[in-house]
């Protein structure tokens, strides 16, 4: 700092010889401090701006992106879902529905690429045929007209013993139930420790589905339905008519392992249904119980993949992912 | 004194040098990119909400109402229920459960979203339909995607209502395939092959703060 304190010090001091400069120096000092408060101001800002820029970036997402190639996964185990199912219905041998799917979802997989292409990531998904599929069969009736019974028109049948279980789907005419709970139609799944029981039967305006979990605690959903309509029930998704029906669940949360899967009352209800087990055909076709697919007649129990391995591979930026699903879309327990 | 002084100005004009090129400096930088130097909108809610759509997306394609969404347009002509001459939906979802849960999740909290269906035709040229528009998206709209699966019997659904009294999308006996098969009845996406794969339908949605 310059020496300016003694100078004015001295100017007082001998102010009879010298003209008096003390003001002048004084303006002097305190503009020069003025103007290094500013600076230190200013530098104070720019450290603040600096400190909010750096919150700002550091709080940019930098790490791998992985969102993308989860929902693709999501998408592939979905869509073969959907596939594998579809290429079931088409029938056929074990050999020509891994062939018919391997087909398919090459498909599936041509149109999804060129989608997300426009995202800029790059995406394949195949049928992995070296993993063996689960065969199964698909236990069915296409005859909406017709009643659950079995072939011989048993009101009260097993339709397979220790297995497992998934895509339970009904469309049940609301005409044919019964109005009492006690006498409808009943679908059990046991897995002989725990049976879940779910009964469907209809008042004036709605039908109902009492489901009566491991521990015999029964619950209902409805929907409304006239005469006439047909009421769609998915079993395993948890769905009546397209809405959710959470009583069902109890099949998912009261069962585990193999399953026994029957009808009770199956004159009490008409209408379509399907349901897959992980028996080969050979093992649950009982030729008491079903006809043979192509016949004609119901209830049908024709071969069916009951499981089947995908593999999808996400490419896009810094990621690269490749997995391996099993798909086994609506599975029980 | 006179050396004092000198010394004074010197300091002086060093101070006011550094002034000067401090003013330029403040003034470069006080235009840096600040979280809310363009909009109010932040990194943080972009960030938000497009995890929100991925969860809305994620969320109605597990149950299925994106499907059923997808599919809810009439035999006649291939259009969306209950939308006017401009053939999408502009105050907020389709009256569906994917709708009530976009209007839940945005536009109830402000924020504004687009809805587009990407699909393909002929298996190669990319076609974009709107679902829902509400305007052109600002500079901070971000976007998310989710790939929905048509088989050939996939049914159209139709205008209803849930237990609760809410509108759904409720399934009917068209089938994609059976529609296709109709001469007056369509679908806006056409059959991409020959097997039982119908289409892949891309879903966009893209949000925006209002």
């Amino acid at each position: 700092m310059a020496d300016v304190t003694d100078a004015v010090e001295r100017a007082s001091d001998a102010a009879d010889d010298l003209p008096r400069l003390g003001g002048d120096d004084r303006g002097q000092l305190m503009l020069v401090a003025a103007l290094a408060i500013a600076v230190l101001l200013v530098g104070l800002a720019l450290t603040l701006n600096t400190a909010i820029y750096t919150e700002n970036l550091a709080t940019r997402t930098t790490d791998t992106d992985l969102d993308g190639a989860v929902n693709h996964g999501g998408a592939v185990e979905a869509g073969a879902g959907t596939l594998l199912d579809e290429v079931n219905r088409e029938g056929g041998t074990y050999g020509e529905l891994a062939d018919g799917f391997d087909e398919t979802l090459g498909n599936w997989s041509d149109g999804a690429a060129t989608l997300a292409a426009v995202r800029g990531a790059a995406t394949d998904a195949s049928y992995v045929d070296h993993a063996d599929p689960v065969e199964g069969t698909r236990i069915s009736q296409p005859d909406a007209a017709r009643n659950f019974t079995d072939r011989n028109e048993t009101a009260d049948w097993t339709l397979a013993s220790d297995v497992g279980v998934r895509g339970v789907r009904f469309n049940v005419s609301r005409d044919s139930l019964s109005t009492s709970n006690a006498s409808s139609f009943h679908l059990v799944v046991d897995d002989e420790t725990n049976a879940v029981e779910t009964a469907v039967y209809r008042d004036s305006s709605r039908v109902f589905v009492a489901v009566e979990d491991g521990g015999g605690v029964e619950t209902t959903c409805s929907v409304a339905a006239d005469a006439g309509d047909y009421v769609t029930i998915d079993v395993a998704d948890g769905r009546l008519n397209g809405t959710a029906c959470d009583p069902l669940d109890a099949v998912h949360t009261d069962l585990d392992g193999s399953v026994t899967v029957s009808y009770r009352n199956a004159a009490e209800a008409e209408g379509t249904y399907e349901l897959y087990v992980n028996e080969t055909n050979a093992t649950v076709f009982d030729a008491t119980k079903y006809e043979p697919a192509g016949s004609g007649s119901s209830p049908v129990a024709q071969e069916a993949l009951y499981a089947v391995t995908v593999s999808y591979v996400y490419e896009s930026g810094e990621t690269y992912v490749y997995r391996e699903l099993r798909v086994a879309p609506g599975e029980v327990a | 004194m006179t050396v004092s002084r000198a010394q004074a100005h010197a300091l002086e004009a060093i101070v006011a040098a550094m002034v000067l090129l401090a003013s330029v400096t403040f003034a470069l930088q006080v235009t840096a990119v600040t979280p809310l130097t363009a909009s109010t909108s932040s990194q943080h809610i972009e960030n938000q909400q497009a995890a929100v759509a991925d969860g809305v997306l994620t969320a109605a394609a597990e149950t299925g109402a994106l499907k059923r969404t997808v599919l809810f347009t009439h035999p006649e002509n291939g259009s969306f229920y209950d939308i006017d001459a401009r053939g999408y939906y502009v105050d907020g979802g389709p009256p569906t459960a994917f709708g009530e849960m976009l209007d839940e999740s945005f536009l109830d909290r402000g924020i504004a979203f687009n809805v587009y269906l990407h699909y393909l035709r002929d298996r190669e040229v990319r076609r974009t339909t709107r679902l829902v528009y509400m305007g052109e998206p600002s500079d901070h709209a971000v976007s998310r995607t989710r790939l929905v699966t048509l088989a050939d019997d996939d049914a159209l659904t139709e205008p209803g209502t849930s237990p609760g009294g809410d509108p759904r999308a409720v399934e009917t006996t068209k089938t994609l395939e059976s529609v296709a098969a109709e001469t007056d009845e369509t679908y806006f996406i056409q059959d991409g092959s020959a097997g039982p794969l119908y289409a892949v339908v891309d879903v966009e949605v893209v949000v925006w703060r209002m």
